[in-house]
């Protein structure tokens, strides 16, 4: 019992375990329509193309994540614009222009200096530098979007399952569809902040993808996803307090564990194909 | 519903880029027809649904569902149900049939409201009514070609629309299905329900008394009761190029 709550005498490890699992929450429930959308690329593609959001908060002295969030919604719903008014795939359009994020974010970072603690934050997680200010932003940020997702539940899964239809039905397709980027954006930025950016697509994916090895029931999609994710998040916290390892690969390293002990325990190895990315005809 | 014509088509222009699919479509359709859309593959039949489906606008002209612009926010309203040709689906999406049934009350049900006992209730009936019920539960993936075209014709049926349009709903199924899916177009005659059937397959004409054709490539080339549509001119103009069943062109005159 000591060995759970010795760390939480530091208010930064309370803050750490409010915020990761609030973020392995989020990030799992976003995940589940990523994974249900085959949207997979698109949460990689945001996190490093939010590197220029966070590098230009830090010019602008302001909340690195606040304006990291405002950069990476706006870069989604530009991805989403582009791959809709040319003739992009939505792969193509997440290539170019999360490359040319990342870029404008490394020409910023290279003329400045960026202090080499705060880019190995941003790259790898500092769970632990949570502050009251972020705290709020990660709380404020889960509470919305879990009143979004249950309020427009049906719409959402009628989407996800059939943008055409729900169309014809009369939902808003595209509102839906720029919401959903949005919704994404704001869950990967956010994320950054446990498992930095590299990782970020661990904590999207992967609990979503264990799931999805146990049930084809969408409701327990999402419980179960939301238990993994908490689960991997508070594990890998406590992991990365003892072991003195970044948060970021001890988060994603439980995750890892859970869809391999998924993997091999479920009766149910067709879904292994969509969790490792394959598209179905 | 009150309104004389289901379906009103205007100087329909659509075009696909530079390429002409519709070609000025003037058609009223009026409310209670069922109605068979024939048509060589490319004739703009799809097109034609899609269009009044509210999926794709014209480049001028326009078309009215019972004396309004289909739009967005009227067809939350009023559905318009929709059974697209069989495509294959999200194999692994984990939804049920059941629930991709009870997706069709969305938009009656409107935003913030879930599914009360009646409309569990209808969506059982439906169910019953294509012959489905037993695998209410199953994932939608696990299902053959046909019985996931059942389920998306229950889906359409639990809108509640006063118009269906079905794309080639026979297409790939074996006769029995075929039938019974001719029998519910009968079915939802006799309830008043308009109905646009677009099929290539002259043979489900053989199935089913459609009580209007319409004859599309492109254009209209012909619209009218079947003895007076299928002649033999009528459907050499309309597969012009295309053979079809020689037996058929006795038949329907």
């Amino acid at each position: 019992m000591d060995f759970l709550l010795a760390p939480l005498q530091f208010p930064f490890m309370q803050r750490a375990l409010l915020g990761t699992v609030s973020i392995g929450i989020l990030a799992a429930l976003i995940g589940t329509f990523v994974v249900l959308r085959r949207l997979a690329f698109i949460g990689e593609g945001l996190a490093h193309g939010s590197l220029a959001g966070l590098a230009l908060g830090y010019v602008l002295h302001w909340d690195l994540y606040l304006v990291g969030n405002i950069y990476t919604v706006a870069l989604a719903l530009f991805i989403g614009y582009l791959h809709e008014k040319s003739k992009v795939s939505l792969d193509t359009a997440i290539g170019i222009l999360f490359s040319t994020s990342m870029a404008i974010g490394i020409a910023i970072i290279s003329n400045l200096k960026f202090y080499t603690k705060d880019l190995t934050g941003y790259l790898f997680g500092s769970v632990l530098a949570i502050t009251p200010f972020d705290l709020n932003i990660i709380l404020g940020a889960t509470v919305l979007i879990l009143v979004i997702l249950t309020f427009f539940y049906k719409e959402f899964v009628f989407y996800a399952f059939d943008p055409e239809m729900a169309e014809v039905v009369g939902l808003p397709r595209t509102v839906l569809h720029y919401s959903m980027l949005a919704m994404i954006a704001i869950t990967v930025v956010i994320a950054t902040q446990t498992v930095g950016v590299i990782l970020v697509t661990a904590l999207l994916v992967i609990p979503a993808a264990s799931a999805l090895q146990w049930t084809r029931s969408l409701k327990v999609l999402l419980s179960l996803s939301v238990g993994f994710g908490v689960t991997s998040a508070v594990v890998g916290l406590y992991l990365s307090y003892y072991l003195n390892i970044a948060s970021g690969a001890s988060i994603a390293l439980t995750a890892a564990t859970i869809f391999l002990m998924s993997f091999l325990f479920s009766s149910n190895p067709i879904n292994v194909r969509r969790s490792l990315g394959f598209k179905e005809k | 519903m009150s309104e004389p014509f289901a379906v009103e088509f205007d100087r329909f222009n659509l075009n696909y880029g530079d390429h002409e699919v519709l070609k000025n479509i003037n058609l009223a359709i009026p409310s209670g027809t069922c109605l068979g859309i024939i048509g060589p593959n490319g004739s703009g039949k799809t097109s034609l649904l899609r269009s009044i489906a509210g999926l794709i606008q014209p480049v001028s002209g326009e078309v009215k569902v019972f004396g309004h612009v289909p739009s967005r926010s009227w067809r939350h309203r009023q559905p318009i149900g929709y059974v697209p040709q069989w495509k294959s689906i999200d194999q692994e999406f984990p939804i049920s049939v059941y629930e991709v049934v009870m997706l069709g009350r969305t938009g009656r049900l409107g935003f913030f409201h879930s599914p009360k006992t009646e409309d569990h209730a209808l969506v059982e009936r439906i169910l019953v009514r294509v012959n489905m019920l037993e695998l209410a539960a199953r994932p939608i993936g696990q299902l053959s070609g046909g019985q996931q075209q059942r389920v998306f014709i229950a889906r359409a049926l639990a809108q509640e629309a006063n118009l269906l349009l079905f794309d080639e709903p026979g297409t790939g199924l074996d006769i029995p299905t075929q039938e019974s899916i001719y029998r519910l177009l009968e079915e939802l005659h006799e309830d008043g329900i308009t109905t646009l059937t677009a099929t290539h397959d002259l043979m489900a004409l053989e199935f089913h008394h459609f009580d209007r054709i319409l004859c599309l490539n492109k254009h209209i080339i012909a619209f009218g009761p079947p003895e007076e549509v299928l002649t033999p001119d009528i459907l050499a103009k309309t597969f012009s190029g295309v053979p079809w069943p020689t037996k058929l062109v006795g038949h329907g005159a």
